[in-house]
């Protein structure tokens, strides 16, 4: 869609705004916050009306530190195998790359570390709805004070198969935390 | 009586917009991730 340049004055239709919220780049699909728990899992947020999403955590507390995994899920199943990545971490004092892999394990590591420091995060998924390989990449933050830094995690999950969500694991107890998922318009 | 902690989880339904939090079945909490302690940033 062509961007319409609107006019001192102009009035603005129903018809304007409903195309420019039809044809924006993220439109939002869901969200949730919780409070307590282990995992979070997001049933029925991909679908085929997008094919590409992007997921952001926010406001993300938990009462010790973990590395947090990420599975994809059809219905109330997580897929538990085929998940290849890569990723790799730095601190805030050095220069060094640090590296970590999985090769064909039950889970992916996003590089999403959590502790008690409020922490965020995105991540995305391509083709997850789509019968196919599903691949993501992630933005994670590790907040600890003293051995903090960014991660950066991309891979696939290497089957040809249809998810209609994920599970985050956070790999402690989550004091809070709130999920949003957008889908990337199609073209 | 079992004194194991029960393991909650959040699931939230984007068709309806419901978020439930219940405890995790047997066969979920079999098929957990392995918990992992991330290295640190600065080895």
């Amino acid at each position: 869609m062509a961007v319409k340049t609107f006019t001192t004055g102009e009035v603005l239709t129903s018809a304007d705004t409903n195309t420019y919220l039809a044809n924006s780049g993220l439109v939002y699909v869901t969200s949730t916050t919780a409070t307590s728990g282990a995992n979070i899992s997001m049933n029925g947020c991909f679908s085929s009306t997008y094919r590409n999403y992007r997921v952001v955590i926010s406001n993300l507390t938990t009462t010790g530190v973990a590395a947090s995994s990420i599975r994809l899920r059809s219905g109330t199943t997580d897929a538990t195998t085929s998940y290849y990545y890569n990723g790799t971490y730095m601190s805030y004092t050095s220069a060094t790359i640090n590296g970590y892999a999985g090769s064909n394990v039950g889970t992916w590591d996003p590089g999403i570390v959590v502790d008690a420091t409020m922490g965020g995060t995105s991540f995305d998924f391509f083709n997850p709805y789509v019968a196919f390989v599903t691949s993501f990449n992630s933005f994670g933050c590790d907040p600890r004070t003293g051995g903090g830094g960014g991660r950066f995690s991309t891979g696939m999950h290497y089957a040809n198969t249809s998810y209609d969500g994920f599970t985050w694991f956070s790999g402690s107890t989550i004091t809070n935390a709130t999920i949003t998922v957008y889908g990337y318009r199609n073209p | 009586m079992s004194n194991t902690k029960p393991i909650i989880g959040t699931f939230h339904d984007a068709i309806t917009g419901e978020t439930i939090t219940r405890e995790l079945t047997a066969e979920e909490i079999s098929q957990l991730p392995k918990l992992e302690t991330p290295p640190s940033n600065e080895e």
